[in-house]
């Protein structure tokens, strides 16, 4: 696996919860499943989990009630993406995301890029950020 | 924890002085004299998950808080009052603090056991170790792995109610980074230096080192000597609690 980790995997995961901070821990399971498996170091995999665990929280932060949050996380070529959506809810679909100077002190850190999304068609606020391996 | 009567007497000295004067001094000299209480109270929770650093400094804080609040007229001796609030603390943090999602033995155990394994196989490969070759050390499986590292970050869940730091070290501006004329910059490191201030003293130190000075989880552990998944902890801890402070 640690051989030849491109692609051995499908190209996309995704993943859709409640977009409830009690559900944090599987969007953090599903990206470090899914780094862990490409055979990035434990350091990259603790990035990936903490950088997750921010940007997914800042989204179930502005959730309504109902609300679902969509992790997608894609295989490019020698790193990670992964876009976060907020999923209906009623009256929270056009409210943005913000992130305190601190998170993204902390966000430039952790991973090689990340970028806040305007609600889009269907598809509410949300976030990308791309994780490469070193 | 039985004591004898000349080393009860000295701890009746230690508290009648700080009754008396409450002076730093005074309060210190009676935190040093029974620290061993506090250790003691925090080994009894030894087998439950936590490492002993993290329960002897909530023990330790929750002595602090005994010494502040203790009244000499109620006429209960100090080392009860203390024991008895120790305890509750030590309590409280399981309950806050503890595995908030149930994590089952094994994989508590497993997480245990990779906490000494990143560090033996990072040490023998010079580099942070891929999950895979922490499965292979541990003879299980990645995704046994990777659940057992989740079940460990269930620890964050933390209470905001954090410790106060210290006032030991260098100040947060000093380590932030070289001086910027720029006025937004300088309300930024404002606001962080504030937020920071919310951690203890420890935390504060990883966060700077991992955020503002680029060292690795691995690296840190190696400066502080500590393991990287308590690094790995306690980041996450702090930053649950550095986002809690800031919403």
């Amino acid at each position: 696996m640690v051989g030849e980790p491109w692609g051995t995997l499908g190209d996309e995961v995704r993943l859709v919860v409640p977009a409830d901070p009690g559900m944090l821990r599987l969007t953090r399971l599903t990206a470090s499943s899914m780094v862990g498996r490409l055979g990035y170091s434990y350091d990259e995999v603790e990035d990936v989990r903490l950088a997750v665990d921010e940007l997914c929280w800042a989204i179930t932060g502005i959730g309504a009630e109902g609300s679902s949050l969509a992790l997608v996380c894609t295989v490019l070529d020698g790193a990670v993406q992964f876009e976060g959506h907020l999923i209906s809810g009623a009256g929270s679909a056009g409210e943005a995301i913000t992130l305190s100077s601190m998170t993204s002190r902390i966000l430039e850190r952790l991973v090689d890029s990340f970028e806040i999304l305007a609600p889009n068609g269907t598809n509410g606020p949300g976030f990308r950020m791309v994780k490469r391996r070193a | 924890m039985a004591l004898d009567p000349a080393r009860r007497a000295e701890l009746r000295t230690l508290l009648d002085d700080w009754v008396a004067t409450r002076s730093p001094k005074a309060k210190e000299r009676l935190v040093e004299g029974h620290l061993p209480l506090a250790r003691h109270l925090a080994r009894r929770f030894a087998d439950r998950g936590q490492p002993m650093d993290d329960l002897v400094q909530v023990a330790s804080i929750a002595l602090l808080k005994a010494i502040d609040r203790y009244d000499d007229e109620r006429g209960v001796e100090f080392s009860t009052y203390a024991a008895h609030t120790i305890l509750g603390e030590l309590k409280r943090h399981f309950r806050d603090t503890g595995w908030a999602v149930r994590a089952p033995r094994r994989l508590q155990e497993l997480y245990l056991e990779l906490t000494t394994l990143t560090a033996e196989v990072g040490h023998r490969l010079g580099r942070s170790p891929t999950i895979a070759e922490l499965a292979s050390a541990a003879d299980v499986t990645e995704e046994q792995v990777l659940e057992a590292l989740e079940a460990g970050q269930a620890y964050r869940f933390t209470s905001i109610d954090a410790p106060a730091p210290g006032t030991e070290g260098a100040t947060i501006s000093s380590t932030l980074g070289e001086n910027d004329p720029g006025m937004e910059m300088a309300r930024q490191r404002a606001e962080l230096e504030e937020l920071l201030d919310i951690l203890p003293d420890r935390e504060r130190r990883i966060v700077i080192l991992r955020f503002w000075q680029d060292k690795t989880q691995s690296e840190i552990a190696d400066e502080l000597g500590i393991s990287q998944m308590h690094v790995s902890r306690l980041l996450a801890r702090s930053l649950a609690q550095l986002r809690d402070a800031s919403s």
